[in-house]
């Protein structure tokens, strides 16, 4: 299936867009140095004013741009290493750890039922206001720093989602666990842990790979709704924008941090509240084509295609310019 | 019967332990730094403060005032839109689907297979557009259609419903199409089809209640859903909706309670379509 998945339109389609995507990103922070066009003012030819930041999406700027006048489609462009990076170390740690928590479920037996009602609670509170009620506190103190914030927020969004993840992924293991090869290696005597690794494993990476695509999107929402809500990673960094007036702005302009510095302009310039969710929206799509692209890969069966110009062939008629004969008078020879 | 009450009760009363195991997670953090006996503690005075909810405060900066009356306001609003929009949303989503397998295969074949599209668009996405969408309508007509800034007791009821009923449609829709086509390969099918029923008899006669079961298994995964999107309606919109509220005050007595009381109506609605389900189908 792993080898099927780069022959799979929909798997490519979201790969290629996440690639490229990342690739731009990183060309901008290394090859461009990460610059950003700022400009407050804009004339025509003539030296005449013509407008004032935050101007609207034109062909200059793409996406327009913020208030102070940097260009937005660049802005996302250079957050979106961070924001990738965050979901994709965020859901690698979760799958990395329920798949623990899920080798450890397998020995509980009765006591499961209990966990897997406990953990049940949290499908009846919005994830983005757990997190906010856990984290709102902490993330207001300031004698943290950028990183310690950085990292206890990723541990509270890894930590919140490994029951049931681990519950999710024991079933997987449970279920391949009731096939006959599994029973013949145990009564061949291999000893669990063989057995976990050289019969369950194949069978298992395909599933983790689609639970972790899937965990990707559900983190990638969870950072949108807490960057509304006014906690994002990336840290805030206060600009004076004119004389006496402040403003906050996103230091790494991840995209969770320019959703929620930007959201309180949404009546007076919409491009910097579109946009940004457009991105999470594409991104998130991106996923979506992939996680289908991988559960069409495992629905195929290798060698599908040729067994069926096959089956063609033989379906065509016996004889197509021969009138119709009965088969016992046919002459044979 | 006995056993689908038992087996609720149990879930039940782990539920309630989950949320309030949950709620008191802020004790477990002094700082950053993680203390178990702080936790031990916490979750104690939690306890005991959820068995007097009476003397439970909120703080605003005008005071503070008891939860209670005054929660049950707020409360009832935000299970109204959650509930209404989820039925409005289960109808829609059956009309769409019916409407869909009643076009030329073709046609129906190209919308299942881009249906994965529907559940990739963010519910920040929708609210935004339509705050946008209101925006535009206001400066082209002078109508405004919803209020951006609310009073405690004024309660508007459209736009929340409109924002929340969109994804819950795609996400029904999207069941529905992927067990129909299932359900429509079986062999009672074919028999209806060879006493000459139409199409849409046997859509809606034999596919459509076997196929809303699958449905109805799948809604405490749409109603979770749902949350997370009130959540979003009520902070972009400015209601004074449960969410909100809990989200305006930090208190972990609060949350819990708030959450509990959540619990509650959705937990009550799995467990009678569970009910439901027995007599009808005889599945536990």
């Amino acid at each position: 299936m792993i080898r099927n998945i780069w022959k799979e339109p929909f798997f490519l389609i979201g790969f290629v867009f996440i690639a490229g995507l990342l690739a731009f990103s990183l060309y901008h922070q290394f090859v461009m140095d990460n610059y950003i066009k700022e400009e407050q003012i804009l004339y025509d030819e003539e030296g005449t004013l013509i407008d004032r930041a935050p101007f609207e999406p034109s062909p200059e700027f793409w996406f327009g741009s913020d208030r102070i006048g940097g260009d937005l489609f660049y802005e996302i462009i250079s957050g979106a290493k961070y924001t990738l990076g965050i979901a994709f170390i965020g859901s690698f740690l979760r799958i990395a750890l329920s798949f623990l928590g899920g080798i450890l479920l397998l020995k509980t037996g009765k006591t499961l039922s209990v966990v897997r009602g406990i953990s049940q609670a949290s499908y009846y509170m919005p994830a983005a206001l757990l997190v906010y009620f856990i984290l709102g506190p902490i993330i207001a103190i300031e004698q943290y720093t950028f990183w310690e914030k950085v990292i206890f927020e990723l541990l509270i969004i890894v930590l919140l989602a490994i029951p049931n993840t681990s519950i999710l992924i024991k079933e997987e293991i449970s279920l391949i666990e009731r096939e006959e090869f599994v029973t013949c290696a145990k009564l061949m005597g291999g000893n669990p842990l063989r057995i976990l690794f050289k019969h369950i494993m194949p069978h298992l990476w395909p599933k983790l790979l689609l639970m972790y695509v899937q965990q990707v999107i559900a983190v990638l929402l969870l950072l949108a709704h807490l960057g509304i809500l006014g906690i994002f990673f990336g840290g805030t960094v206060i600009r004076m924008f004119s004389e006496d007036l402040p403003l906050p702005f996103s230091l790494s302009n991840e995209w969770a941090g320019l959703l929620g510095i930007h959201y309180y302009q949404l009546s007076l310039a919409p491009w910097l509240v579109f946009f940004p969710v457009l991105s999470f929206a594409a991104v998130i799509l991106a996923f979506n084509f992939m996680s289908e692209g991988l559960k069409r890969a495992g629905n195929t069966l290798p060698g599908r295609k040729k067994g069926k110009k096959r089956e063609r062939k033989m379906e065509r008629p016996v004889s197509e310019n021969e009138s119709f004969v009965f088969v016992n008078e046919r002459k044979t020879g | 019967m006995p056993y689908i009450i038992k087996d609720s009760l149990f879930s039940f009363v782990l539920s309630v332990i989950g949320i309030i195991l949950l709620g008191a997670i802020p004790f477990m953090f002094q700082g950053m730094t993680f203390q178990a006996n702080m936790y031990v503690d916490g979750l104690l005075g939690l306890i005991t403060s959820l068995l007097n909810p009476s003397d439970l405060l909120y703080f605003t900066k005008g005071g503070q005032y008891p939860v209670f009356p005054g929660f049950w306001s707020i409360y009832s609003y935000s299970l109204t839109l959650l509930f209404a929009a989820f039925f409005i949303a289960l109808v829609l989503g059956v009309i769409f689907a019916l409407f869909i397998f009643l076009m030329p295969q073709r046609v129906s074949n190209k919308i299942r297979l881009f249906s994965f599209v529907f559940e990739s668009i963010p519910d920040l996405l929708i609210v935004i557009l339509m705050q946008f969408f209101i925006i535009w309508f206001f400066k082209k007509t002078n109508i405004l259609l919803f209020q951006f800034v609310s009073f405690y007791d004024q309660k508007t009821y459209f736009v929340p419903i409109l924002c929340l009923t969109v994804l819950p449609t795609l996400l029904i829709l999207r069941i529905l199409l992927l067990n129909m086509e299932d359900e429509l390969g079986k062999l009672y099918v074919d028999t209806a089809k060879s006493k000459g029923m139409n199409r849409f008899q046997i859509l809606w006669r034999h596919v459509l209640p076997n196929t809303l079961l699958s449905v109805f298994h799948q809604s405490r995964n749409i109603l979770w859903f749902m949350l997370s999107n009130l959540l979003m309606v009520e902070y972009l919109f400015h209601i004074h909706g449960i969410t909100t509220y809990i989200k305006d005050n930090g208190e972990p007595a609060i949350f819990t309670i708030s959450m509990l009381l959540l619990f509650v109506p959705m937990f009550l609605f799995f467990t009678l379509g569970r009910i439901a389900t027995f007599k009808w189908t005889g599945e536990k």
